[in-house]
């Protein structure tokens, strides 16, 4: 029952937070210009790579796609809700707004995490899919175990997995502005950082490969729902993907429990 | 132009106060310089991954590039994007536009843009501070080829300043939208996206095709980040050092005539919406 409650909560202030975004109609065209400019970057940058050679560690252009496709969807998660959320969140702790958030009766965390969705950034939810049906009608799903319907359910868990990474990952490094006071420099940081996951993390050296898998999670969680859908998840995948969304998930809830005690508020 | 002069001179001395400022601000939040740092270095070793694997796959050479030579090229790339690409003034200047503190800004002496410029530098040097020492390290991580010639590096104390002139005014210049549009992260990210294409952040100019490379020539961007680099590692011929200079000065006389009347026309469209 609590749990619904949260969650009822968590849809009203995302509903406030959307009618606030939808009045900027002038963002949707920035932003549909900016997804386009972004997958044309995207599509060239795999066109530049393959112009001199067929696959970089085992992965075609067309995988490369999917992976492309994985980023722009899990991308609509991180900028449309996370980021947004996140930066309200920093905010209200500057500002002392945090003060009024902890007083009412329900999870400061749940809300923080979905409080402002940017509903423009849909578009990029829209994109994703038709990248990744692109990529995959050019190769790879047959190829996965259990044919389509196995290959797109994995692909749905581990993209389930990938949401929990990002979101708890987000919200650990989030909650150093209870120490900070700043903390959009950081939310700015990650963001970039985002940015140039559009590559799996298979194709990177040995240590790289293990920094995007741990120190910042967001490589494995772009890679994993791409492997489900080319063919190449393993069981050690899948292990990897279960274990780093648990493990974040009590890390941040930790993280946070211990960030709000030391939140001493600053309004007035 | 002894009032063009003096606004000038008010500008850069309001902007090297709020750089001081913010310098000293900006060493108490040291988990964001860090984290910053740690971005930089991902996006640069991200692509010297590909690109080192691109030309493993193409039997050890693409572009001319060896892996050693990418790996000199985007780490070179590192250090300068640091000081001339990233942070910008218009993050801030948005968010201003839209709390209404621009309002406040627009009744001080210096421009606000000038004000976040010099902000935005101090954060530049910061982070720029601790760049020699992580380049060197990944360097020898990565077998970094680069072919030092001290007269280039000399060179590139005339292009970077005027590099960093140049990126700043067109950062000025497209934070002014904001008068307008209110929200201006979909404009940034195009911007951010055409700067890492055609700028040299994804690819030195040599992989690129013959269009992309002519199109990077025309804008600013290649020879702010991608021109420098080239000629820091040795791939760049030092005598085209005066097209860079030709080239950024034009274009950041243009962009500065530019921002002015856009500057007073998004004022007078300014609401002051505040919160």
């Amino acid at each position: 029952m609590k749990g619904m409650h949260e969650a009822r909560v968590v849809a009203a202030h995302a509903r406030i937070a959307a009618s606030t975004e939808l009045a900027y109609r002038s963002n949707f065209w920035a932003y549909l210009v900016n997804t386009i400019v972004t997958l044309g970057v995207s599509v060239a940058s795999i066109a530049l790579v393959y112009r001199h050679t067929d696959q970089i560690g085992g992965w075609s252009a067309s995988d490369l796609l999917v992976v492309v496709g994985v980023f722009f969807a899990l991308g609509a998660f991180v900028n449309g809700v996370v980021h947004s959320s996140m930066a309200k969140l920093v905010a209200d702790i500057r500002t002392g707004d945090f003060d009024y958030r902890l007083l009412k009766p329900v999870d400061a965390q749940a809300v923080a995490v979905g409080q402002a969705p940017d509903p423009w950034r849909a578009l990029d939810l829209v994109v994703g899919i038709v990248v990744i049906g692109f990529g995959v009608s050019r190769g790879g799903l047959e190829a996965a175990a259990g044919g389509i319907p196995g290959a797109i359910g994995a692909a749905l868990a581990m993209f389930a997995c990938a949401v929990v990474i990002v979101a708890s990952f987000w919200t650990l490094l989030a909650s150093i502005t209870f120490w900070t006071v700043q903390g959009e420099g950081i939310l700015w940081a990650l963001d970039d950082m985002y940015d140039h996951l559009r590559w799996p993390i298979g194709i990177f050296p040995g240590g790289l490969r293990l920094a995007l898998s741990t120190i910042f999670p967001a490589g494995l969680a772009v890679t994993v729902p791409a492997e489900a859908l080319t063919g190449r998840l393993d069981a050690a995948s899948v292990f990897m993907a279960v274990s780093m969304a648990l493990a974040l998930l009590v890390a941040s809830r930790l993280m946070w429990r211990h960030a709000v005690r030391r939140y001493e508020g600053a309004s007035a | 132009m002894t009032a063009l002069a003096s606004t000038v001179h008010r500008n850069v001395r309001g902007s090297i106060a709020s750089g001081r400022v913010n310098l000293i601000e900006a060493a108490q939040y040291r988990v964001s310089s860090l984290i910053w740092a740690v971005v930089s270095i991902l996006q640069a070793v991200v692509y010297l991954s590909v690109w080192s694997a691109v030309a493993d796959a193409g039997g050890g050479s693409t572009g001319g590039f060896t892996p050693g030579e990418f790996a000199g090229y985007f780490l070179v790339v590192l250090c300068l994007r640091t000081i001339v690409v990233t942070p910008t003034p218009m993050g801030e200047f948005a968010t201003n536009v839209r709390s209404g503190l621009l309002a406040a800004h627009l009744l001080r002496p210096v421009h606000p843009l000038a004000a976040l410029s010099g902000a935005a530098l101090a954060h530049r040097i910061q982070s720029a501070l601790a760049m020699p020492a992580i380049a060197l390290v990944l360097m020898v991580a990565f077998d970094a080829t680069i072919d030092v010639r001290g007269v280039a590096w000399f060179a590139l104390l005339l292009v970077v300043p005027l590099a960093i002139l140049t990126k700043l005014l067109a950062d000025s210049l497209l934070a002014c939208l904001a008068m307008w549009l209110t929200r201006i992260d979909g404009v940034r990210g195009v911007y951010n996206l055409v700067i890492i294409l055609l700028g040299g952040q994804f690819a030195p100019l040599d992989v690129l095709p013959d269009t992309m490379a002519t199109v990077s020539r025309a804008l600013p961007f290649y020879w702010t980040l991608g021109y420098p680099a080239e000629l820091a590692i040795g791939r760049a011929p030092l005598a085209d050092i005066w097209i860079a200079i030709a080239v950024l000065g034009a274009w950041s006389i243009a962009l500065y005539t530019l921002v002015q009347p856009v500057w007073r026309a998004g004022t007078r469209a300014y609401e002051a919406v505040g919160t």
